[in-house]
C-alpha cells in the first residue's frame, strides 16, 4: 500500500451525532417521537408505527417491518398488551408481562434508533421520557449446510452461515464452558456490522486478545460487508500475497484453534471466521488431519508439501531445462521431449505461459459460470484445447502434462486463499525461469523464503515453527503425530495456561482386567 | 520511509530485469543439435576427423540421427566447421561417448580429452572408447538394427559396466587415471563385425600408458584387470576347469571325450582383494583374492550335491583364475601399462618413495607380482 495507508490508533474523528442536543433523550409525547423518528429515518416505506388505545395511556409501537417476526408482534406483544387489565400500567408492569426474553428500558434516542435497525422494537408510552425496547428480530436465515470450500469426507459436516447469532452459537456448542468470551465490537461508521470477537479466557495470551481488539476497534472504515475485507484491513502485512490470517468456514476448525490460544473474529452477515495468529504451514492443513489416523494425516500432508512444490516450481523448472540447460535433460527422456516440441513455433516461456494463462482462464471461467454450466465447461474445454493445441502444434504434450499437473497440485491446497497465492506466485517464476534459467528460479526461490521469513501474523512469525525453530510445534507441522503428543498448547499463541493435559497420566491404559 | 525504499528497490529490480535480460545466454533445445557420440580420427600429419552424431528430432526425416564430419586442425575447430552444413547449432551437452581411433589413440588422445573435462556443459560421466579402424566408419555405417548409433552404443557401454564386464572408461576415470601415478586407463574397444559389418561389438579394453595406446586385451583378459583393478559385487565368467579334477567322479562314457576342459559358468560374483608390498627395492607385491560366487553352469554332467566335488571344483578354479590372471599380468608389464594400479600399492606403502612415472615404469618392468586367488561356490542353483 504506497498510498493508502492504515491508520491505526493515531486519531480518533470526532464522533459526528446526527441528532441534535436536544433531541438526544426520547420526547415523552407521542407525537414528538413520530416526527423525531420520521426525521431521522426519513420516509421508510418498511418502518410500522403503531398506535394502541389503551385506556389511560396510548402505546405505540415502532419496528421495522422487513427486520422483525411478525409472529412475535402479533401474538408476543399486540396481544399482551390488548389484554392488560391495569388501567395505567407503568414501565415495569408491561416488561413482566411480556412473554419476552430480551427487553431493555431506555431513554436514550442513539439507542433506539441503533437497535431499531437490529430488528428490535420501540414501545414508546405516551407520557414517559423512558420506552422499551423489545427484541423481535426475525430475519429468514440460510439454513445450516455442509461446507463447499473446505470439504471433508470425515468429521462434522456443518459450516457457517450469514448469522453471526447462529454462528456463535454453533461454537458455543463445541466449546461449552464460561471460560469461553465472546466480545461485541462495531465496525463501520455507515454500516455499524457487529463483530464479535472469541476467545478463551486464561488460554488466549492478553497481548495478542489487545492487538486484536485494538486492531478492530481503531479501524477508519464506513462499511463492513464482510469477514475477508476485515481479514485484509487487520493483516500484519496488507501488501503480501500471502493470506496471514486464516479464513475458515467450519465452526469444530475455530473451537479447536481457539482451544490452542487463538482468536477468532466472528462478522454479522459473513459464513467466515478469521483465526490468527496462524503461520504458514497451517494453511496446508485441515481439520481432517485430526479426525483420520495420524499416519495418514502425515502422509496427506506431506502430500500436500510435494505438490505446492510442484505447482511452484515444476513449470518453470521445464522452462528453465528446455530454454537454458538442456544438459540436464536425462538421455531417456531427451528424444520424447524434443519430438513432442519440434512442431511448437513459440520459445519454451511463451508456450508455458499461453497454457498456464488457458488453464487459468479455464479455472475462472469454471468459477464464475452457472454450475452445471461451469463443469462441462471445465472438463470439455480442458480436453478440447488441450488436444487441438497439441495437434495444431501450438504447445507440446509433455507440457500440457506438466502444466496440469501444476495446477492440479495447486487444487490440493486446502486453503483457498494459498492456493490462489500458489498459482499466482507461478507466473513470475516462469518469468524468472524464461529469463535467466535455474538463476531466476534460485532467486524467485530465495526472494520468497525471505519474504516469508519476514511475515507476521499478529505479531508472530509467519514461518514459525521452521524459523524459528519450535520443536514442540514441529510435532505438529508436516507430520502429525498422535495425539499424546499434543499434551501442551501451541508455542506460537503464547497461551496463558501452557499445559492441555497430563501427559504422564494420558498414556497410561487402563483396562478393567488388569 | 520504509515503504518508499521498497518502491524504489522495486523499481531497480523492475529495470534491472529488463536490462540484464540479455545477459543469460539461451540455448533452447529445439535450436540445438545434440551431439551423442563425436568420434575423431587422424587425417594426415596434423589434420583430424570430427564424426558428429546428432540427435534428429524432426518427426519429418526419416532418419533418427544426423551424421556430420568435417576435418579441422583442433576438435573444436571440427565443430565449428560441422555447424556451416547444419541447421541447428551442434551443442555438446548431451554428449555421451566419445570415439578415438586406434591410429590416433597410439599418438596420445590428451589434447582431445583435456578439452571435454574443461567445457562445463559436458559431463564427468562421458564415455570415452577407441574403435578398430576409423571412428568415421563405424558412426556413417547404416545398421539395420538399430536406429540410432549414438543411443545404442551409449547403451551398449553402459549396459556392460553395470553388468561389470567392462571397466568404467568415463571422462572422470581417464582423468583421474591419467594425472595419477602408478596407474594407467584403460578404455573399452570397439569394432564392427558381421556381415557387412552391421553389427557393433565391445571386442576388449585398450591399453594405455599414461594418455597414448600400447595395446589390447581380449574382453576375456578384461575380467581379470577388473578383479584386481575394482571389485566385483555382481559379476559373472565363464571358465574352463582340466578334465582329471573331476575325473574320479565321472561314468565312462563321460570320460571318453577325450581331454577337452570342463567349461563352468559363475556369477553373482563378488571379489575383494588385498594387496601387500613385500619387497620395495625391486618391487615384490603378493595379491590375494578372495572371491564368492555361483556355480550357474557346467558342461558335464557333474553331482553338485557332495561337498568334496565342490570343494574341488573350487580349488580347480582358484588354480585356473590364478594361472590366467597371473598371465595377464604378464603381458601387463611387458607392455608396460599398469590399469590396475601396482604403482599407486607401491606409492601409498612407501614412504617418501618421490615415484614418477619413468621411475614406476623402469620398476614395473620386473617387478615380482604374485596373484593368488581363494574361490568359494556358495550356491550351485535350486533343485527341486
Amino acid at each position: 500500500m504506497f498510498f493508502f495507508r492504515k491508520k491505526r490508533g493515531v486519531s480518533q474523528n470526532k464522533q459526528s451525532s446526527e441528532s441534535s442536543p436536544d433531541l438526544k433523550y426520547i420526547p415523552s409525547s407521542k407525537k414528538e417521537m413520530e416526527m423525531v423518528i420520521k426525521s431521522v429515518l426519513q420516509d421508510d416505506t418498511d418502518l410500522v408505527i403503531k398506535s394502541l388505545q389503551h385506556p389511560g395511556k396510548e402505546l405505540t409501537l415502532f419496528y421495522f417491518s422487513t427486520l422483525t417476526d411478525r409472529k412475535i408482534i402479533q401474538k408476543s406483544i399486540l396481544s399482551v398488551l390488548q389484554n392488560l387489565q391495569a388501567p395505567s400500567p407503568s414501565l415495569e408492569e408491561i416488561e413482566a408481562s411480556l412473554p419476552i426474553g430480551e427487553v431493555q428500558v431506555t431513554e436514550s434516542l442513539d439507542q433506539v434508533i441503533q437497535t431499531l435497525h437490529n430488528g428490535w422494537t420501540l414501545l414508546h408510552i405516551e407520557g414517559k421520557t423512558n420506552a422499551l425496547l423489545i427484541n423481535t428480530f426475525g430475519m429468514k436465515e440460510r439454513g445450516l449446510t455442509t461446507p463447499e470450500n473446505e470439504s471433508h469426507v470425515f468429521g462434522p459436516q456443518v459450516s457457517f452461515n450469514e448469522s453471526l447469532a447462529t454462528n456463535t452459537g454453533l461454537i458455543r456448542k463445541y466449546i461449552a464452558s464460561p471460560k469461553l468470551h465472546n466480545e461485541n465490537l462495531e465496525v463501520g461508521k455507515i454500516t455499524r456490522t457487529k463483530v464479535s470477537m472469541l476467545y478463551i479466557e486464561g488460554v488466549a495470551s492478553e497481548q495478542n486478545v489487545n492487538t486484536l481488539r485494538q486492531r478492530i476497534t481503531e479501524l477508519e472504515l464506513d462499511q463492513l460487508i464482510d469477514s475477508s475485507m476485515l481479514v485484509q484491513l487487520i493483516e500484519d502485512n496488507s501488501m503480501s500475497v500471502f493470506p496471514q490470517m486464516m479464513l475458515t468456514e467450519r465452526p469444530d476448525r475455530v473451537s479447536a484453534f481457539l482451544l490452542e490460544g487463538k482468536l477468532a473474529v466472528l462478522v454479522d452477515g459473513s459464513p467466515y471466521a478469521i483465526v490468527c495468529p496462524s503461520t504458514f504451514i497451517e494453511f496446508f492443513q485441515t481439520s481432517e488431519d485430526y479426525y483420520v489416523r495420524w499416519n495418514m494425516a502425515t502422509f496427506v500432508r506431506m502430500l500436500r508439501m510435494i505438490a505446492m512444490f510442484l505447482s511452484i516450481f515444476f513449470t518453470p523448472v521445464y522452462v528453465a531445462s528446455l530454454t537454458f540447460h538442456y544438459e540436464v535433460i536425462p538421455s531417456a527422456l531427451l528424444v520424447p521431449l524434443a519430438q513432442s516440441r519440434a512442431k511448437v513455433p513459440f520459445p519454451p516461456l511463451f508456450e508455458a505461459l499461453l497454457l498456464e494463462l488457458i488453464i487459468e482462464f479455464l479455472r475462472e471461467a469454471g468459477a464464475r459460470l452457472p454450475t452445471k454450466v461451469g463443469q462441462t465447461m471445465g472438463i470439455v474445454g480442458g480436453i478440447v484445447i488441450g488436444q487441438a493445441a497439441v495437434q495444431a502444434g501450438f504447445t507440446s504434450n509433455i507440457l500440457i502434462i506438466i502444466v496440469a499437473l501444476g495446477a492440479l497440485s495447486s487444487f490440493t491446497t486446502p486453503s483457498y486463499m494459498m492456493g490462489t497465492t500458489i498459482r499466482i506466485i507461478r507466473f513470475p517464476m516462469i518469468l524468472l525461469a524464461g529469463i535467466w534459467g535455474g538463476f531466476g528460479i534460485m532467486f524467485g526461490f530465495c526472494f520468497l523464503l525471505i519474504h516469508l521469513l519476514r511475515q507476521s501474523s499478529l505479531g508472530s512469525p509467519y514461518l514459525e515453527p521452521f524459523y524459528p525453530i519450535r520443536l514442540r510445534d514441529l510435532q505438529n507441522s508436516v507430520v502429525r503425530m498422535p495425539f499424546p503428543f499434543f499434551s501442551k498448547r501451541m508455542v506460537l499463541t503464547r497461551a496463558e495456561d501452557k499445559g492441555k493435559f497430563n501427559a504422564k497420566r494420558a498414556k497410561q491404559k487402563k483396562d478393567i482386567d488388569e | 520511509m520504509k515503504r518508499r525504499i521498497g518502491a524504489a528497490g522495486l523499481s531497480l529490480f523492475i529495470s534491472a530485469t529488463l536490462v540484464i535480460t540479455g545477459c543469460a545466454q539461451q540455448k533452447i533445445l529445439d535450436k540445438m543439435g545434440l551431439s551423442v557420440v563425436i568420434g575423431y580420427d587422424r587425417v594426415d600429419k596434423d589434420r583430424l576427423l570430427g564424426t558428429n552424431v546428432l540427435h534428429q528430432f524432426d518427426p519429418m526425416a526419416s532418419e533418427s540421427v544426423q551424421i556430420v564430419a568435417s576435418t579441422a586442425y583442433t576438435s573444436k575447430g571440427t565443430r565449428d566447421k560441422s555447424n556451416l552444413e547444419m541447421a541447428k547449432k551442434a551443442v555438446s551437452g548431451q554428449l555421451r561417448v566419445t570415439l578415438y581411433s586406434e591410429q590416433l589413440a597410439k599418438e596420445g588422445i590428451i589434447n582431445l580429452v583435456d578439452t571435454l573435462a574443461r567445457d562445463p556443459t559436458i559431463g564427468a560421466r562421458v564415455f570415452l572408447a577407441i574403435s578398430k579402424g576409423r571412428a568415421h566408419d563405424i558412426l556413417k555405417h547404416r545398421y539395420p538394427e538399430f536406429g540410432n548409433i549414438g543411443t545404442y552404443m551409449y547403451q551398449t557401454i553402459s549396459q556392460n559396466i553395470e553388468g561389470e564386464s567392462m571397466i568404467s572408461p568415463t571422462l572422470h576415470d581417464f582423468m583421474h587415471d591419467y594425472s595419477s601415478v602408478g596407474r594407467d586407463t584403460i578404455l573399452p574397444y570397439l569394432e564392427q563385425r558381421g556381415k557387412e559389418g552391421n553389427e557393433l561389438v565391445i571386442s576388449g579394453a585398450a591399453l594405455f600408458q599414461q594418455d597414448r595406446m600400447v595395446g589390447v586385451i581380449p574382453t576375456k583378459e578384461v575380467f581379470y584387470v577388473k578383479l584386481l583393478r575394482d571389485r566385483f559385487q555382481a559379476g559373472s565368467i565363464e571358465i574352463s576347469i582340466p578334465r582329471e579334477v573331476l575325473g574320479k567322479y565321472m561314468k565312462v562314457s563321460q570320460k571318453k571325450r577325450g581331454n577337452d576342459p570342463i567349461f563352468l559358468v559363475l556369477d553373482t560374483l563378488s571379489s575383494s582383494s588385498t594387496f601387500k608390498l613385500v619387497d620395495k627395492n625391486r618391487p615384490q607385491i603378493n595379491t590375494e583374492i578372495k572371491i564368492t560366487g555361483r556355480l550357474q553352469e557346467v558342461s558335464e554332467v557333474v553331482d553338485l550335491s557332495k561337498p568334496e566335488i565342490i570343494h574341488k571344483i573350487e580349488k580347480a578354479i582358484s588354480q585356473a583364475m590364478m594361472n590366467e590372471g597371473n598371465k595377464v599380468i604378464a603381458k601387463l608389464q611387458k607392455l608396460e601399462t599398469d590399469p590396475i594400479g601396482f604403482g599407486e600399492i607401491y606409492r601409498s606403502s612407501v614412504r617418501h618413495s618421490n615415484l614418477t612415472r619413468d621411475k614406476w615404469y623402469e620398476m614395473y618392468r620386473d617387478a615380482k607380482l604374485n596373484l593368488k586367488v581363494e574361490m568359494t561356490l556358495v550356491r550351485t542353483g535350486v533343485i527341486e
